[in-house]
């Protein structure tokens, strides 16, 4: 971790918004490095729904097959000189908990991650109390027998699901990721030549994946007046093909106001 | 070009060495003494660089492959513990990733520092296709090792890079299937690209001593083509010359790394391959690593599959014939006021190559591709022979202190 | 080179000289810098140094019996003493040990003997309720150790290593 001078800790509004913490911790688990943000003016996500209708009629059959490209937020552990902020990881992994984790794993990071320096730095009673309080599977004891013992901070994240058909059997067909690297497996392009601008010292940018994620977690909407959702299913820009079913839409609105 | 060696031993176990060994007099006589041009240029480093690189990656990988484990349901869950938990992991993995690239980069620039100054041309052909095999065994090491972490571009890469194989008419099926040890990329297939993607560096590194010893025995080529006449006017030794220049090079090369590395280590990654190997599930757009884009582009452009594999493979080894495809007598294009315009329009055909490899193939793009596939083929197969008998140089300096007299050849 | 620039004076440095040596500490240094991860990697992980303690419930081990737990990748013995074996144990006289260690010093409770099971001579695992003392004998070069897991006879040099561990309940203990 950089130990360079942190960022001003001045927190833009976005940050207050709870349903964006998760993301936090998400883009804080990968690790990714900083890199030097860049503030822009992000595009309405209502401007494309709004149109007008005869346009929009015209613009439909495109507007469901692409993605919204998504905004672009001012996050404190971007650029060179970023940090993450404890307090705000703190928040996220408290938000992952009580929300996120009844659906997605984590299973790549450990117990022990949440005490190690850069990261959310819980006090290792804290972690170690926090482990003790998840069941994991041990085994073979001395009868031969599999059984449940409590955590201990070694120990990964047990994910809510056995494995991808018992999700999707609990989800009404839904295989909800694994979040350890979620910031790093999403991204978009950002086409030419603002993809070689990210590179460049100074300007260099690589918070694509959270921004991904932070749009996508702000950017469920009602459905445009034509397009037929199927039950469970939710309207929102960002995710490909516009159409997700995770049912995150209220608890990130409950947990915002 | 080398004489009599000029090395004596200094100390008494030198000299009972150099009685049964030679070793110490050969390193002497290859990196000491060796004759360099004296107008050498910034061009003329890749080579060194390219061996710093060799031996990076070597050691980079030999380590995280005390970490790795290359088995299906491990292998992801391998590199991110390497990620997260091994000493210096993180820092490890990105250098090897990252190091491929710049391997690429310096490896590109090197080839098209042959091409501009006629490296290529009467006696350097062995050298040349040395080269070429050398440049291939890359590729390939490079694609073995992008399978290894297993996610989704792994996997697809795979699939797709051993399926150009099931293109040969008869066999091609059982080649793949062979080539695959089932009938998809799996476990075993995972195996055997690690185990080949840890034997072929050093076939490459057997392969880069007999590039070296090649170049030691014709001698470099220089920014005026022409050849050495008087060893003692017109080379400097080895060292301290080339190894201070190579140094800077290096010096420089390492700081674009240790960017990238560090600053922004997934940018010439795909995110996609953050997501574990699925074999059910294929993403939306396949793209290889930016190293294989031209390629990509040109077996993309054909609209055929065996014609498209055999324009791919026919790309890279076409370049193989690059010293009889030349007709020109002159080697450095300092001289060719034709080739000179035309070889940076091939320069930028191969970019656009690129870049194109990066889109989706369709409409517009598709069209594009065809053009500048065209163009490449066209490059080495009529417009090079052609050049080569209706351009008309300008006049070669009779010697290389003639080139500098001139005040040619100093520049870059 | 530098030796033959300035052979003719060689007791002022140049500034020349001066460059050389700078730039040669920095390479040194950088170079320092890029072989440490390499070695540091081999090091145990973050996720081995973590798994530090493993937790054994006594209460399944009826008297008499040893059970193998796993601590750090190496067994370790958890022997139930009789009474009978205790006050074998704890009457032998020092004087007859190679490696002198009285067995209230390598236990908490007389009746739950903790050691390492490695042969302290070369790693090799000795087997229970063997040898002459009826404590542990290492089949690889005969090493014979007795009920409190002292060497008493064969090549290996010291007493069976006595693990940190901690009762954490009655009839639990966490070893590490």
């Amino acid at each position: 971790m950089s130990k360079a001078r942190a960022r001003s800790t001045k927190r833009r509004s976005s940050v207050k918004r709870l349903s964006l913490v998760p993301l936090t911790i998400a883009a804080a688990m990968t690790l990714v490095s900083p890199a030097w943000s860049q503030q822009e003016a992000p595009p309405s996500a209502t401007d494309q729904v709004a149109a007008p209708e005869a346009k929009e009629k015209e613009s439909r059959h495109e507007s469901e097959r692409h993605e919204q490209t998504p905004k672009r937020f001012d996050w404190s552990f971007a650029g060179a000189f970023g940090r993450y902020d404890k307090a705000q990881l703190r928040r996220g992994f408290k938000v992952y908990k009580e929300v996120c984790s009844s659906c997605h794993s984590i299973k790549m990071l450990a117990f022990r991650n949440l005490s190690q320096p850069g990261g959310p730095e819980f006090p290792e009673k804290e972690v170690e109390a926090l482990a003790a309080s998840y069941k994991i599977k041990d085994g073979p004891n001395q009868a031969g027998e599999y059984f449940d013992r409590p955590g201990r901070p070694s120990d990964r994240f047990p994910p809510p699901f056995a494995n991808e058909q018992a999700a999707r059997a609990a989800l009404a067909g839904n295989y909800p990721p694994d979040m350890s690297v979620l910031a790093k497996a999403r991204g978009y392009s950002r086409g030419f030549p603002l993809f070689l601008i990210d590179a460049l010292p100074g300007f260099s940018y690589q918070e694509h994946g959270v921004d991904y994620i932070a749009s996508l977690m702000e950017g469920y909407e009602d459905p445009p007046p034509d397009v037929k959702l199927p039950e469970g299913q939710f309207y929102d820009p960002y995710m490909p093909g516009r159409r997700i079913g995770m049912r995150v839409h209220d608890v990130g609105r409950r947990a915002a106001s | 070009m080398e004489g009599h060696s000029q090395y004596t031993p200094k100390s008494g176990f030198a000299r009972w060495l150099e009685r049964r060994l030679p070793i110490l007099s050969f390193m002497h006589d290859s990196f000491v003494s060796y004759p360099t041009p004296k107008n050498l240029n910034y061009m003329w480093v890749f080579g060194a660089i390219l061996s710093f690189m060799l031996v990076a990656q070597i050691v980079t990988g030999v380590v995280l492959a005390m970490h790795y484990t290359p088995e299906t349901t491990l292998a992801f869950d391998s590199v991110e513990k390497i990620m997260r938990d091994v000493n210096w992991g993180t820092v490890l993995r990105y250098a090897h990733a990252n190091g491929a690239s710049m391997f690429f980069l310096a490896v590109y620039l090197h080839i098209f520092r042959g091409m501009y100054y006629g490296s290529y041309k009467d006696p350097r052909e062995v050298l040349w296709i040395l080269g070429v095999v050398i440049f291939m065994l890359m590729m390939a090491t490079g694609f073995l090792g992008y399978v290894l972490p297993w996610g989704q571009m792994s996997f697809w890469a795979a699939t797709v890079i051993t399926n150009l194989f099931s293109a040969i008419p008869v066999v091609g099926t059982a080649i793949t299937t062979w080539l695959l040890g089932g009938y998809s990329v799996d476990n075993p297939t995972l195996n055997r690209f690690y185990a080949l993607h840890y034997l072929v560096p050093f076939i490459i590194f057997a392969i880069v001593a007999l590039h070296v010893w090649a170049l030691h025995v014709t001698g470099q080529n220089n920014p005026s083509g022409v050849e050495v006449k008087d060893i003692k006017k017109e080379t400097v030794p080895f060292t301290p010359y080339a190894t201070m220049k190579d140094a800077v090079g290096i010096a420089v090369f390492l700081v674009v790394y240790a960017w990238l590395t560090f600053f922004v280590p997934n940018y010439l990654g795909h995110p996609d391959n953050y997501i574990e190997a699925n074999p059910l599930v294929t993403p939306p757009h396949i793209v290889p690593e930016w190293y294989f884009l031209p390629f990509y582009a040109i077996l993309r452009a054909i609209p055929n599959k065996l014609l498209g594999v055999t324009a791919l493979f026919a790309s890279i080894l076409i370049t193989a014939a690059l010293p009889w495809l030349d007709t020109s007598k002159v080697k450095s294009a300092v001289y060719r006021p034709l080739f000179r315009k035309e070889f940076w329009i091939f320069v930028a055909v191969c970019i656009g190559l690129g870049y194109l490899g990066a889109q989706p193939a369709e409409g517009a793009y598709l069209w594009f591709a065809r053009l500048l596939s065209a163009y490449y083929f066209l490059h080495f197969l009529v417009i090079l022979p052609v050049i080569g008998k209706v351009e008309k140089p300008e006049p070669v300096p009779e010697s290389i202190d003639a080139s500098i007299l001139r005040g040619e050849t100093s520049h870059v | 080179m530098t030796s033959k620039d300035t052979a003719a004076k060689p007791a002022e440095p140049s500034r020349r000289d001066i460059l050389y040596i700078a730039t040669g500490a920095a390479a040194a240094g950088a170079a320092a810098g890029m072989v440490w991860p390499l070695i540091a990697q081999m090091n145990p992980d973050a996720s081995i140094l973590a798994l530090a303690s493993t937790e054994v419930d006594l209460s399944s081990v009826p008297e008499g019996q040893i059970v193998t737990v796993k601590w750090r990748g190496k067994p370790v013995f958890v022997r139930h003493r009789t009474p009978a074996e205790i006050k074998a144990a704890e009457d032998t006289p020092l004087s007859v040990l190679p490696d002198p260690e009285a067995d209230s010093k390598r236990v908490q409770k007389p009746e739950w003997l903790v050691i390492i099971g490695v042969c302290t001579h070369l790693g090799c695992i000795p087997t229970g309720k063997e040898g002459e003392y009826n404590g542990w004998f290492c089949p690889c070069h005969g090493s014979v150790y007795d009920l409190s897991g002292r060497i008493r006879s064969g090549p290996a040099p010291t007493n069976l290593e006595v693990p940190p561990y901690a009762f954490i309940a009655e009839t639990k203990i966490k070893i590490g």
